[in-house]
């Protein structure tokens, strides 16, 4: 074994798959292996050979492979291979499982199945034995896909994590999360706390009636004093054109707080989201993102506006007129309060319940939606298909789930709201019975008995809020955390101190041993190492997903290299700053997208300030100056929403007229022509050699035809540079662009026919 | 059968379609022998026609089953041959063949609900299998796949499938518990 070879294996043998034996496994082992045999892989495996789930232990020490199967406090040797047998090492990957093979000179042992839980560490273990034994490749490699793709995991409770988050919602912490939510309310602490104030003298207000009600009945209407009524009615009056005021002034106070707070975080994640840089947004669906920038925040606003202080409110309310009751009378007090524990509890289950049926809901309502959003589309297929039955048939089931869901909630809602009117009868009952008999035998007075069913009811209404609110706090803090999470996201420095502006670009680039892959263990790029010269065009030829978009992204720095180096006029692109390198480079590319604008604004996306005579010159070099000018609104049409008023070949010719405006040292043309019709690539190509002069240019192309002119072509194929030259240096070897001219010209032949 | 009749265009030439429905080279299960090579490896042979080494085995309808059709993939991924109708195959084919496929769809079934622990869309679920017991977590609602309203397939974080053949022969509470996720 080579000295490499050995710093291979030591890279590969980590804690995953060196786990800690049983007391069981390590007793039988200690019979079976020598003193000195090192253990080099340990690993539990999670099916049995019968396909049961069960432990299986895989040994592998630098003489034989092991599997043993633990039970009853010992453990049996299954199958056992000394190294010096094994010839190839297979890893098979199945749906839901996969199993690990052993081929010898005479046979074939299968070792080990597992579940898909432990794929990876098995497709290490084959890397493992094979630097061990020396065993070759199987040809199974290519039938393998879509492995080693591991889901997020908690790491604290070692959970997966939903694909819209990164975020547990079992290990958040809530008070840490809480307390960064009302520090966005600091800024505005004055109306804050204003608006509280005013909520409490709104409380206020709505309780001390009951004292004015107590003395109208106790001190006006009883002894029948008539002076005393106008001055009770009165203050009756005062306060509830108090409290109107008051909760008018409020209303707007707290909503203006809420809209405010939602406000800034919404800029400010705006405004972070566009630092961020490419991977995010490539390891995120678009609906995601927007999603957290409305729905979340908006969740949000009503919990900072509102909900925090109802919370607080209620929690004040309740012992205040507890204290109230009690003092006015303690017995009768005692018994307004028996139905509280019922109301309290059938709010909680009220709450998980509705909930429960909410989500379902919700769920029926974005099946709906996704029949709309496939089916509007599509409209055209589904007409000349003459499927529109199918899809008003699919619309209808849907349609319908929703209602039965609907009705589910709405059966909840017709019972609960009714019990707890019930609830709160009885406790009014218990008032009229127990205190207008305490009334009649003159042990209370017909005031105090008014001024208890005034209260019951006030106080029965936040008990019952208070149950629910277990769920808006914690729905509320999984929208904040989503959001903090994009904001805890690292942003693109885009002028890093000490970072290099240069004054004058030559275009010269270097890609430099350079490596990639955007996850580990799936290089993307291997050693990739050619220069351009200033004004060169260069080819990119090669199979889909060979890496030459990865290429190209990775010298305007949206991604880093992992190794090597990308020089732009002899500086690492990393040393340069991120907003001058590019502002430096135009990008063409094959589905140009524009902004919702005009067609002159789109041309000068780049350049904000650019002059008329500008936007027409580079609008006449793409060769769309004609077609702009016969639009009804000249450069001031809108092209609507990602231009989609204007034709593709249209669309591609002012994103081109874009990159020119921008005078780039640097163009990458990423499939500029290919989705377009003869005639419009002759005056898309023609723009482009326009374009093209004087300009380093990295064309990637599938039609060759078009890169006859290059003066380099660079072929890649599964991230390795195969093949370099000119059209006619390449076309005359026999390698993959020979092959792939001559595939493209007997095709053109078949469509001449 | 009538509506897909409709579908197609009138005046169409039809029997050449048919006879390209019936040029789909679907062999006879009883013409076909299974068998190993030393080195564990699938193998078909065609009777009087041809013998294939190194396949793997798919089936063509995993999940609707609305056709016992297998096809034999090699080792670039092309199709060797594809039988209908294993139950024709002889013993020992028969019994290679269910060796491959229980490997290829380890899709253990669900008979017990233990417990769920959902919070907005990821879930950790506790179950009985036929194959054993088994906790593992879901990432969000759409690993939760509803068929024919009965049927559940499931898709762990880590890839592993799961099946419930039908909720309402589940017992109470795991059927309870499954109709929140559903």
């Amino acid at each position: 074994m080579t000295e490499a070879e050995r710093n291979e294996i030591d890279k590969l043998l980590d804690d995953d798959v060196r786990q800690d034996l049983p007391p069981a496994v390590e007793a039988t082992l200690s019979g079976l292996l020598d003193r000195d045999e090192p253990r080099l892989v340990s690993l539990v495996s999670d099916i049995t050979p019968d396909g049961d789930y069960g432990e299986r232990w895989l040994l592998v020490t630098d003489r034989r492979v092991a599997t043993l199967a633990p039970e009853n406090g010992k453990a049996t040797v299954e199958a056992e291979i000394p190294l010096c047998d094994v010839r190839q090492v297979r890893v098979r990957d199945f749906v839901g499982s996969g199993s690990l093979e052993i081929v010898t000179e005479d046979k074939a042992v299968e070792v080990l199945r597992f579940s898909r839980s432990v794929a990876p560490e098995m497709q290490r273990v084959q890397r493992i034995l094979r630097h061990l034994t020396g065993a070759e490749e199987t040809g199974e490699e290519g039938r393998r896909k879509g492995v080693g793709l591991r889901a997020m995991r908690c790491p604290t409770c070692g959970r997966a994590l939903a694909r819209w988050s990164e975020v547990c919602p079992f290990c958040m912490k809530k008070g840490q999360l809480l307390a960064r939510l009302i520090g966005y309310v600091g800024p505005y602490r004055t109306i804050a706390i204003a608006g509280f104030l005013l909520s409490l003298t709104l409380t206020v207000l709505n309780l001390a009636p009951a004292y004015v009600t107590r003395y109208l009945f106790n001190g006006v209407i009883t002894p029948r004093y008539l002076p005393g009524l106008k001055v009770a009615v009165m203050w009756l009056l005062i306060m509830a054109l108090l409290r109107a005021g008051v909760s008018m002034i409020r209303g707007y106070m707290m909503e203006w707080l809420g809209g405010r707070v939602v406000l800034d975080m919404r800029t400010q994640l705006y405004d972070h989201m566009q630092m961020l840089s490419l991977g995010f947004f490539g390891r995120k669906q678009t609906g995601q993102i927007m999603s957290r920038v409305t729905n979340d925040i908006m969740r949000l606003q009503y919990f900072v506006a509102e909900g925090l202080q109802q919370i607080i409110i209620n929690l004040l309310t309740i012992p205040v007129i507890c204290l109230m009751l009690f003092a006015a009378n303690p017995r009768l007090a005692a018994l307004t309060l028996v139905p509280t524990p019922f109301i309290a509890f059938g709010a909680i289950w009220f709450g998980r319940l509705i909930h429960r049926v909410y989500q379902k809901v919700w769920r029926r309502y974005s099946g709906l939606n996704a029949v709309l959003a496939d089916s509007i589309p599509g409209i055209r297929v589904v007409k000349s298909f003459a499927q529109e039955d199918r899809e008003s048939r699919r619309f209808r089931r849907r349609s319908t789930a929703l209602f039965d869901q609907e009705l589910q909630a709405v059966k909840l809602w017709v019972t609960f709201f009714p019990a707890l009117g019930l609830m709160t009868s009885i406790g009014s009952l218990f008032i009229y019975g127990f205190g207008g008999r305490q009334v009649i035998l003159g042990m209370t007075d017909v005031g105090t008995l008014v001024m208890f069913t005034q209260l019951m009811w006030q106080f029965y209404m936040p008990v019952q809020s208070l149950g629910d609110m277990n769920h808006r706090v914690q729905h509320a803090l999984t929208a904040a955390e989503r959001v903090f999470e994009v904001l805890d996201t690292q942003p693109e420095i885009p002028d890093a101190p000490g970072s290099i502006k240069l004054d004058h670009l030559e275009g010269r680039v270097e890609f430099r041993h350079v490596e990639f892959s955007y996850e580990p263990g799936k290089p993307v790029l291997h050693d990739i190492s050619f220069a351009a010269e200033p004004g060169e065009v260069i080819g990119l030829v090669g199979p889909s997903g060979a890496g030459k978009t990865t290429l190209v992204q990775l010298l305007s720095r949206f991604y880093e290299v992992e190794e090597g180096r990308v020089l732009v006029d002899g500086h690492d692109v990393r040393d340069l700053s991120l907003r001058f390198l590019r502002q430096q480079i135009g990008v063409v590319l094959q589905e140009p997208f524009l902004f919702h604008g005009t067609v002159a604004e789109n041309i000068a996306y780049g350049v904000p300030n650019a002059k008329p005579q500008e936007i027409v010159a580079a609008a006449k070099a793409a060769n769309a100056h004609d077609f702009i000018v016969n639009l009804p609104h000249g450069y001031d049409t809108h092209v609507g929403e990602r231009g989609q008023l204007l034709s593709g070949g249209e669309r591609q010719r002012v994103s081109i007229a874009r990159a020119i405006m921008k005078n780039p040292r640097i163009l990458i043309l990423d499939e500029a022509t290919s989705s377009v019709d003869t005639e419009t690539e002759m005056l898309i190509q023609q723009a482009l050699e326009r374009l093209v002069a004087n300009r380093t240019t990295f064309a990637i192309a599938h039609r060759l035809s078009t890169l006859r002119k290059a003066d380099k072509i660079v072929v890649l194929e599964h991230g390795r540079l195969v093949e370099m030259g000119t059209h006619n240096e390449l076309l005359d070897g026999d390698g993959l662009y020979g092959r792939l001219c001559k595939l493209q010209s007997e095709l053109s032949k078949v469509r001449g026919v | 059968m009538s509506s897909e009749q409709e579908a197609r265009t009138p005046g169409a030439p039809v029997t050449s379609w048919e006879a390209e429905i019936a040029r789909v080279g679907i062999v006879e299960a009883g013409q076909v022998r299974l068998w190993r090579d030393a080195f564990r490896r699938l193998c078909v042979t065609v009777e009087g026609f041809a013998t294939y080494l190194d396949l793997r085995a798919a089936r063509v309808f995993p999940v609707s089953e609305v056709a016992d059709y297998v096809s034999f993939l090699g080792l670039n991924d092309n199709e060797a041959v594809m039988i209908k109708d294993t139950c024709e195959l002889d013993c020992e084919s028969r019994r290679i063949l269910e060796e491959e496929l229980t490997r290829a769809y380890f899709v253990p079934k669900i008979t017990h609900i233990y417990e769920i622990e959902d919070a907005h869309g990821a879930a950790r679920w506790e179950v009985e299998t036929d194959r054993g017991y088994r906790l593992f977590d879901l990432r969000d609602r759409e690993d939760v796949r509803v068929i024919e309203g009965t049927r559940v397939l499931l898709q762990d974080a880590d890839g592993n499938r799961y099946e419930v053949p039908d909720i309402t022969a589940l017992d109470e509470r795991s059927r309870r518990l499954i109709d929140h996720e559903i």
